[in-house]
């Protein structure tokens, strides 16, 4: 029993290190400013990954804001309608409706914007419909995840609010909002690493073009699309994929981890 | 505020002025629009099934292998197949390896160097799918070129899935055993039980449905992959033949051919999606309601 479970986990350990370590190689090449902001040559076996990292950023970012827009206002109103009877219709439908989504292939969110966002609203393969898409998708992970944290808030905190006289704007902006804003915090940054770590939902939405986007209506090639497009259609692309996960991870992986290095020290310091 | 009617004045004031109702009033719109975009995904596949759902012979959309969307003969059985076969093939690496090196994390590493090695798993469950795809394509195929030739295919697509599950499911379970563990061992200390006895009769079983539940939510997630399985499993639409056999999923189908469906083939697309849909709607129905987070 040891020893098996020890070499499973060993097992485990050693397919990780070698998924990370071709990424790693490839660090001294990736800290180069002609690579981090040089164009793509030859179909990205040469040159940087410049407009994919810009791309990349833009289209996040715009999702980040939409989804945290639409987001932490439907998260409120759940959690205002907490504590009456339509917990029992209203909020479950919506939390059903909120698993099914955080459930379901992120192609199908894919397919839904090519041809919502693309065809009939007219975008095409441009960043806004890319950023859109990706907000519809995140939109169900930050809900729930923001819900959570406030629902973990006391729950006297509504009643209590009331009774001094406080109206439902100063008691989410100034009291719920502030002793939740870790929880929300780690929602937001939740949602980040998923939807950089995105490409299937990208693919047919924000498009793949490698040059300077010019405008939000442009075409962009986000940075999993380029790792994908590498390693499936490009000969010879493998070390260069590797150099731009590496950059992915960074943008993913490693900023959640600071993140929660960060969240964590302010806990600590918040109690001592 | 000492006197009870300045108090009254302001609580009438404050819980009817015109910024609270501004406030509710954005707040009912930016949720309804949030809840209208989610909403509208489900109807919008739905709807875009529809002209296939009327014109599709049923027995062929399920039975027939047949995917020729050029001839409009729409067989879905094999790419259902191929995608439960990975599946499975993926629960198969990631359930015995991701409950084995929790066991490992709780109960046989000296303490400092679990929560070192967690730490690490947990990075590990955040690298991107397309990521894990790559090392798919660049080290599991070629070392499996060798043992099930040709190495793209089935086996591959397990072997990617399943190392993108494992480190969830390690963290999942690792967790699940961790809930009142001191209690535990101290008791089975107390009556002298070994620790083999403590994690295979009581640990174990007592954990087994959270255990499946997790297990249940990671096959949702190992459904909806698209791109990491796509990259490794060949995507040749046939019933597999042999082990390193090629294979073809859903969703890769829907990846693939959607940059040039048109009329029903679209549909028929949508129709896959929608069959996703259904299996997810089904794994939510199975998963006990506890172990659901």
């Amino acid at each position: 029993m040891r020893y098996l479970s020890l070499f499973s986990l060993g097992l485990f350990l050693l397919f990780a290190v070698s998924m990370l370590i071709p990424a790693l190689r490839e660090l001294p090449r990736a800290l180069d400013a002609g690579y981090l902001l040089g164009v793509p040559e030859a179909m990205g076996r040469a040159g940087g990954i410049g407009p994919m990292l810009f791309s990349t950023l833009l289209i996040n970012g715009l999702a980040l804001v939409m989804t945290v827009g639409l987001g932490l206002p439907l998260a409120l109103f759940l959690w205002e309608r907490g504590d009456r009877v339509a917990r029992h219709s209203l909020q479950r439908a919506v939390i059903l409706a909120i698993d099914l989504l955080a459930g379901t292939p992120s192609i199908v969110f894919g397919l839904f914007g090519s041809i919502f966002f693309c065809r009939i609203l007219g975008l095409g393969y441009s960043i806004l419909a890319g950023a859109a898409t990706l907000a519809v998708m995140t939109l169900p992970l930050f809900a729930r995840l923001a819900l959570d944290a406030m629902q973990a808030s006391p729950a006297a905190y509504r009643p209590l609010a009331r009774s001094l006289g406080l109206g439902r704007r100063t008691t989410a902006l100034r009291i719920l909002i502030p002793s939740v804003w870790q929880g929300l915090v780690a929602a937001v940054v939740l949602s980040w690493a998923r939807a950089t770590s995105e490409a299937a939902a990208l693919l047919f939405t924000a498009g793949y073009a490698t040059r300077w986007p010019e405008s939000l209506l442009d075409s962009g090639r986000a940075l999993p699309v380029h790792i994908f497009d590498l390693a499936m259609n490009v000969s010879g692309g493998d070390a260069m994929a590797q150099r731009a996960a590496l950059v992915l991870l960074v943008l993913t992986t490693v900023f959640v981890v600071v993140c929660r290095k960060f969240m964590q020290g302010v806990a600590q310091w918040q109690i001592t | 505020m000492s006197s009870p009617r300045l108090v009254n004045a302001s609580l009438k004031k404050t819980s009817t002025s015109r910024s609270d109702l501004v406030y509710s009033g954005s707040l009912v719109l930016a949720a309804g629009l949030a809840l209208a975009s989610i909403c509208a995904i489900v109807a919008f596949v739905l709807i875009e099934a529809l002209p296939f759902f009327r014109a599709a012979s049923w027995p062929e959309f399920f039975f027939s292998p047949a995917w020729f969307p050029g001839e409009s003969r729409f067989g879905a059985a094999a790419l259902l197949v191929g995608t439960l076969l990975v599946v499975l093939g993926a629960i198969f690496v990631a359930v015995p390896i991701g409950i084995s090196a929790a066991l490992a994390l709780v109960f046989y590493l000296p303490q400092a160097l679990a929560s070192r090695t967690q730490a690490v798993v947990e990075v590990i469950a955040g690298v991107p799918a397309v990521v894990v795809g790559l090392f798919g394509l660049t080290v599991v195929v070629p070392l499996l070129a060798g043992v099930v030739p040709p190495g793209l295919g089935l086996p591959a697509a397990s072997v990617t899935l399943g190392m993108l599950l494992a480190p969830q499911l390690i963290v999942n379970a690792a967790e699940t055993f961790r809930a009142e563990l001191p209690e535990l061992l101290r008791v089975a200390r107390s009556l002298g039980i070994s620790r083999e006895t403590v994690i295979l009769h009581l640990v174990l079983p007592q954990r087994l449905r959270i255990l499946i539940g997790s297990s249940t939510i990671l096959t949702g997630r190992a459904i909806g992959e698209t791109l990491a399985v796509m990259m490794v499993a060949g995507n040749v639409i046939q019933f597999p033949e042999s082990i390193g056999s090629s294979v073809r999923t859903l969703n890769a189908t829907i990846a693939l051919e959607m940059p040039y469906a048109e009329g029903i083939h679209r549909s028929a697309l949508a129709a896959l999606a929608a069959l996703t849909f259904a299996v997810v709607l089904a794994l939510r129905a199975v998963v006990p309601g506890q172990a659901r987070r």
